[in-house]
């Protein structure tokens, strides 16, 4: 890696880092007031945990060396590197936790913060690098393969959709979420400014997210990879838009954004690879998607809050495919084989392990806050603190 | 276009039957027709918006009836209601009413419960403590809300059945809702207990988001009580 490699890849850490911020906010924002401290103390530790566990554990199973392509076995606990080496331990750190906050999402609103924290932290030292050795390390089985996956449309998004997934299974739905008859009824963010808000920077940290996963080969692909985002995220919108307004539904800031953010997962594992046009094509049906996933979801009573599995998990099935689906060269069938057995392989990890460690945490710890703490906000049952003091009533039982 | 004008009324009556008394219905045809008979999905929305907003029909209907209202208008069936028609031969039958009685709207303000209680009840809540008191008032407000006050009692029952809890006071209450002698001896906690029970019913009947509004507004009724200066009803919460 060059000078230049160097700094421009340092900026993508900041990007990207910047991204939790993008999540934090568009989570909270989709909450209601009284849990809105919860899901962004849910968002900000992650990221530090995660940060943590995956420079001591994580990044050592999945860029370590392995013989087997299945895991790394050295690199843990990393004290000396190069630069290069240092910033790439830091980047693959900001996309570790990037995988971990899209649980935090799907999640909100009942789930204890502790044991979350506790999830979080396997998912960050196991979970993602674990099926990230596979992909990116350099013997990883995946990778020998020839699966392409960019800048981790499987291995970051559907990895943190999957474990979304086994979540909101685990959890059950929010209290009164779904009628007795099968009638879903809305639960609306308490500020949608908010969710706007996350999802731009959630969009300007993408430019990082992509950008900072040139290599060598890529390099000259810099300027396509920014393009191909930001058409991806534009297509990911405007279809969530079009497809609302012409099955006649209002049209939703919220399901719009998500509709974007669907659109960037999609594109992010051919970014460097998809001409612009096909860049277009593979956001705006992510979009698509992402609806009809939300709906799917909604029919099968599993409590999404954010539209997290939607967005990531269906989103990155689909962006990875469409590597194989809008190649440059001639269409493969061998080349799609392989991309569907990435997506199969990180669901047969990813979901079945997430779930059981959900369930020993729910037997052993408990997982679901009480219908109580459900009714009086997390915010004040887990943190002793409200998200807006001048504007919420605290219900506090010593109140006189 | 004297077609589409027709269904579109004809969506609206159906669409808004349940939730509006007779008068009001004719006032939202009359609303439609003088404003909103253009073909456009904005135009649907405004329309519902408007009439949700002067009959004061709350969020979580409005969102449904959106989309009840485009169903119906995309469907073929035909729609047996002519309302038009029925406005024009109530108009021939008798006069105008001036005034009539609406019909309680599914979680949208009830009126609050007179403050003034007969002579005998007051005598007896003088001699009830703070918190029995406000309990009591409380769930009056609260029951009040709800259009079908068996399910929140089936739902109670269900849950006191499930956390092993004893059903007497629950039952004691189905049998008369407007009775609460049954909470004589009751501490706090235990009524503390009962109130997020009924939450929780509440949610499952209405959903969390009318079902937070419901209790707020009971709580600020409730505030108005004396006795809610000894004994606040957010402690119940």
């Amino acid at each position: 890696m060059n000078e230049l490699q160097v700094i421009w890849m340092a900026m993508c850490v900041m990007l990207v880092f910047f991204m939790q911020a993008g999540f934090a906010l568009l989570e909270s924002g989709a909450s209601r007031a009284k849990n809105s401290i919860n899901v962004l103390m849910k968002n900000y530790m992650d990221m530090c945990l995660g940060g943590l566990i995956f420079w001591s554990v994580g990044f050592g199973l999945m860029f370590g060396d392995t013989s087997t392509g299945w895991l790394g076995t050295n690199h843990f606990f990393q004290q000396q590197f190069t630069t290069a080496e240092a910033v790439k331990l830091a980047y693959q750190t900001m996309f570790a936790a990037t995988a971990a906050t899209i649980v935090s999402g799907a999640v909100a609103e009942r789930m204890h913060f502790s044991t979350y924290l506790i999830f979080s932290a396997f998912v960050t030292g196991i979970i993602y690098p674990v099926f990230g050795s596979w992909a990116w390390n350099e013997h990883g089985w995946l990778r020998a393969l020839g699966f392409v996956d960019f800048a981790g449309s499987t291995v970051v998004h559907s990895i943190g959709g999957w474990c979304a997934l086994a979540g909101i299974i685990v959890l059950g739905p929010r209290l009164g979420r779904y009628s007795r008859q099968g009638e879903t009824r809305e639960i609306p963010g308490h500020n949608l400014p908010l969710v706007a808000l996350g999802g731009f920077i959630l969009w300007l940290g993408w430019f990082g997210f992509n950008g900072g996963s040139i290599s060598s080969l890529e390099k000259n692909n810099l300027g396509l990879v920014l393009l191909n985002t930001h058409l991806g995220g534009s297509a990911g919108a405007l279809s969530a838009l079009l497809f609302m307004y012409f099955r006649k539904q209002p049209v939703l800031l919220s399901a719009t954004v998500n509709g974007s953010i669907a659109g960037l997962v999609s594109i992010t594992a051919g970014a460097a690879y998809l001409s612009p046009l096909a860049a277009v094509a593979v956001g705006f049906t992510g979009g698509v998607f992402y609806l009809l996933a939300v709906n799917l979801l909604d029919r099968l009573q599993l409590d999404d809050v954010v539209g997290a599995v939607a967005v990531h998990g269906v989103g990155g099935v689909w962006g990875t495919l469409a590597v194989a689906l809008f190649p440059q060269g001639a269409f493969s069938f061998s080349t799609l084989l392989v991309q569907m057995t990435g997506i199969v392989a990180c669901f047969v990890w990813a979901f079945p392990t997430a779930f059981l460690f959900f369930k020993l945490l729910d037997n052993y710890l408990g997982v679901r806050a009480s219908t109580l703490d459900e009714q009086r906000g997390l915010d004040y049952t887990e943190h002793y603190e409200v998200g807006y003091p001048e504007f919420q009533k605290r219900l506090d039982s010593n109140a006189a | 276009m004297n077609d589409l004008n027709k269904r579109r009324r004809q969506a609206a009556w159906i669409c808004f039957e349940p939730y509006l008394a007779e008068e009001q219905l004719f006032k939202a045809i009359h609303i439609l027709e003088r404003g909103y008979q253009t073909d456009s999905v904005s135009n649907s929305i405004a329309y519902i918006g408007r009439v949700c907003s002067e009959f004061d029909i709350g969020s979580e209907i409005r969102k449904s009836l959106y989309g009840q209202f485009h169903k119906l208008m995309s469907e073929g069936a035909d729609l047996r209601i002519d309302s038009l028609a029925l406005a024009l031969k109530k108009n021939q039958a008798k006069p105008r009413q001036e005034t009539a009685a609406s019909k309680p709207v599914q979680a949208s303000p009830a009126p609050v419960l007179s403050m003034v209680e007969p002579l005998e009840q007051q005598d007896k809540t003088a001699s009830l403590p703070p918190h029995t008191v406000v309990f009591s008032y409380f769930m009056r407000q609260l029951i009040a809300y709800l259009p079908d006050k068996p399910a929140l009692f089936e739902i109670l029952m269900e849950l006191a059945k499930n956390k092993r809890n004893s059903t007497d006071h629950i039952s004691r209450w189905a049998s008369n809702p407007d009775k609460f002698d049954w909470t004589e001896g009751l501490d706090e906690k235990t009524l503390a207990s009962l109130v997020h029970r009924v939450y929780t019913a509440f949610c499952e009947i209405m959903g969390p988001v009318a079902a937070d509004e419901c209790f707020h507004k009971a709580m600020a009724a409730c505030e108005q009580k004396p006795e809610s200066r000894q004994f606040s009803p957010a402690r119940f919460l």
